[in-house]
């Protein structure tokens, strides 16, 4: 019955793969469970037709369990029908042969009290009870669990989503961010499987629904990943270490395993915007709505709501940026990027439905108007508000639509102990540090004075890894290529152009040379200058653009001792040049 | 064994690091340090001020040996490292009571 339950689990053929196989899988693991409730019921002499079940909660209760996941088990029962002991007794009936079979147990015994009373106090409980499933025994007990159950996280959801959001967001520093991750744990990340249960979660409050399509896909290639490593593995475990990379990656077809970090980290964004629309939707559902936004009637005539322009075509409605009635993404190329320089002025979040819209924009000219140019400006220099907006163009492939070039860098891992993002990730990142770093009053002196300058660093910022690319040896000299068009294709001055290239060429030469050479040898300084063109203000934009890439890499990256180094050089440069 | 201590110019570590391979050395310790000798006090010129340097940068690399190798190997580290300017930095050798690899649970010699 049980006795080799475990392996056979892990030697269940994986094909049909996906959700067919792990539907397969629960099947197996479900007739198992179910055989074993009758020898339990046999063996310790109790009725168990009516009043008691037996019912799988989370992973099994949704048949998303892989191949050496835990069972998590509850037996239910009315309270009334079976004594404590003829309870006790079919429990022990049941998890006694599960341990000694090597399953993993997760268990539990509880009336239809108990049920409500665990869920409303334990937020992870109350999770898994949503999903709760009946194995064996009477239906009718389960079903009244679980409508007890739901009718109560509905009617508390108010009270329990600021508990659901903090137990998000300390999960999410503790375990960092999916997509990022070179070594990410798939479950417990942010963007990774529990985000989506979470989502589900929300949904079933009833207080808004849930993004479907791309989410429920990326859900299931995560399980994928985690079934994949499973087997390889042969254990209970959802970090993705590097030693496991090749196989994992094999096993699911993937060429390589940085191939296989890059669909990860597309799920995982995936997974996190929908759980970030999903939460700010039932947010919403849980203030008391606007009279503005309700239809209103003067003098007997129905009103359309009243609602605040923000931009050209751009409105507020309920605290999120949407399209105005006269907003036309068919005929309006620059459209997405004005939406996107408002969002990020006005700090409002795209609605989903805007963003959907946006994706019908039509391409830019070549080049591009100088408006356009003016809107992605704009977006660049408002610091970090930009970047949920550019993760929210990129999911929608805008990003790549005016950039081809971004792909190659698109969810990119970077196999390096200081970077903690993907090459895009990072690249946005450095683009909103310029902003900081350029605020600082200690750089008052050296800081760009002029407006086009700090927009030369912008780009740079913007492109700086761009040629981080499969196969690139030297990725400064294969930017400094592929940065050329794409300055051209901006319609940026000939000026502009050279010095974002000459940036982009030699972004790493102040943090190189301040940690490699000798700073008391007059040489090294002309050196620097001249690779800067004997130009003070590009010697103060490559400080800019250092400091930001630095920082934008992680927190090791730009430590005191290392800015010492810089400023030092810098310094040194700077005075060469007079 | 002999822990060699040598705190550095940073732009000497490579210099360091090449000539402690090429003697046979086969791992070391490397990590960022700030600090002065005699050097300390001088003054920067930037962004239009000047500032006092109190804690200069510096690398410091750490190198389990034999007691046998200590004397020759931490010259080797002095000849890399020296340049015969001052902040050049400073190599000290101390003793060490065990070592234990952490992987094997081997320790003295066979742990280096």
């Amino acid at each position: 019955m049980l006795r080799g339950l475990r392996q056979a689990r892990l030697a269940h053929p994986t094909s049909p793969a996906g959700a067919r196989y792990r539907s397969a899988l629960a099947a197996l693991v479900d007739g198992a469970l179910t055989d074993l409730w009758h020898d339990a019921a046999a063996r310790s002499g109790v009725d168990v037709g009516t009043g008691i079940a037996l019912s799988a909660v989370g992973s099994h209760g949704r048949r998303d369990a892989g191949p050496t996941s835990d069972l998590d088990l509850m037996l239910v029962h009315d309270g009334q029908t079976h004594t404590p002991e003829q309870v006790a007794a079919l429990a022990e009936a049941l998890w006694y042969p599960i341990w000694d079979s090597g399953l993993d147990l997760d268990h539990s015994v509880r009336s239809l009290a108990q049920c409500r009373h665990v869920a409303s106090a334990d937020l992870p409980a109350a999770v898994g009870l949503l999903d709760v499933r009946c194995l064996a025994g009477d239906a009718g007990v389960l079903h009244r669990a679980r409508s007890a159950v739901l009718a109560d996280w509905r009617s508390a959801a108010r009270r329990r989503l600021p508990e659901l959001l903090n137990s998000t967001r300390a999960r999410a520093e503790r375990h960092g961010e999916l997509a990022y991750l070179i070594e990410p744990d798939l479950k417990e990340a942010r963007g990774g499987i529990r985000d989506a249960v979470v989502t589900w979660a929300l949904a079933a409050t009833w207080l808004t629904d849930r993004p479907h399509g791309d989410v429920d896909a990326a859900y299931e290639h995560l399980l994928d990943v985690r079934d994949a490593l499973a087997s390889v593995t042969a254990r209970h475990t959802n970090r993705l270490l590097r030693v496991h990379q090749p196989d994992v990656a094999a096993r699911l077809g993937y060429g390589d395993p940085d191939e296989l970090l890059a669909g990860i980290a597309q799920s995982a964004r995936v997974v996190a915007y929908s759980l970030d629309t999903t939460v700010r939707h039932a947010k919403q559902a849980l203030r008391r709505p606007s009279l503005r936004l309700r239809p209103a009637l003067v003098r007997g005539r129905r009103m359309p709501p009243r609602l605040r322009t923000v931009a050209d075509n751009l409105v507020e409605h309920d605290g999120e940026l949407v399209l105005g009635i006269g907003a036309r993404p068919e005929a309006d190329p620059e459209l997405a990027l004005r939406a996107a320089a408002t969002a990020a002025r006005s700090r409002l979040p795209l609605s989903p439905v805007t963003v959907a819209s946006l994706q019908r924009t039509t391409s830019l000219p070549t080049p591009w108007p100088a408006t356009a140019t003016e809107h992605l400006l704009a977006l660049l220099r408002s610091g970090d508000a930009q970047i949920p907006i550019w993760e929210v163009l990129d999911l929608a492939g805008l990003v790549t639509r005016w950039f081809p070039e971004w792909a190659a860098v698109r969810n990119r891992p970077q196999r390096s102990p200081v970077h903690i993002y993907t090459v895009d990730r990072h690249l946005v990142q450095t683009v909103a540090n310029v902003h900081a770093v350029t605020r600082r009053g200690e750089l008052v002196s050296t800081e760009p004075a002029e407006p086009a300058e700090r927009d030369t660093v912008l780009w740079a910022a913007l492109f700086h890894d761009i040629g981080k690319v499969a196969g690139a040896g030297d990725h400064a000299a294969v930017g400094e290529r592929l940065v050329g068009p794409i300055l051209e294709r901006l319609g940026l001055a000939e000026q502009t152009r050279h010095d974002v290239r000459l940036l982009v060429r030699h972004h790493l030469v102040l943090a190189e040379t301040a940690t490699s050479a000798d700073l008391d040898d007059p040489a090294v300084a002309a050196r620097v200058a001249a690779t800067m063109e004997d130009r003070p203000a590009m010697v103060a934009l490559l400080r800019v653009l250092t400091e930001a890439d630095a920082r934008a890499a992680g927190p090791k990256a730009w430590t005191a001792w290392r800015a010492r180094l810089v400023d030092t050089l810098t310094a040194r440069v700077l005075a060469h040049l007079g | 064994m002999k822990l060699i201590t040598a705190v550095i110019q940073p732009h000497k570590l490579d210099e360091v690091k090449s000539a402690l391979e090429a003697a046979g050395v086969r791992g070391m310790t490397v990590s960022e340090a700030s600090g002065y000798g005699r050097q300390k006090g001088h003054t920067e010129v930037y962004r239009g001020a000047e500032y006092t340097v109190d804690l200069v940068p510096k690398v410091r690399v750490e190198v389990l040996v034999e007691d046998g190798d200590a004397t020759t190997l931490a010259g080797v580290v002095v000849s890399a490292a020296q340049s015969g300017k001052i902040g050049d930095g400073k190599v000290w050798v101390s003793p060490v009571e065990d070592v234990i690899r952490v992987r094997t649970g081997a320790s003295g010699p066979d742990a280096l």
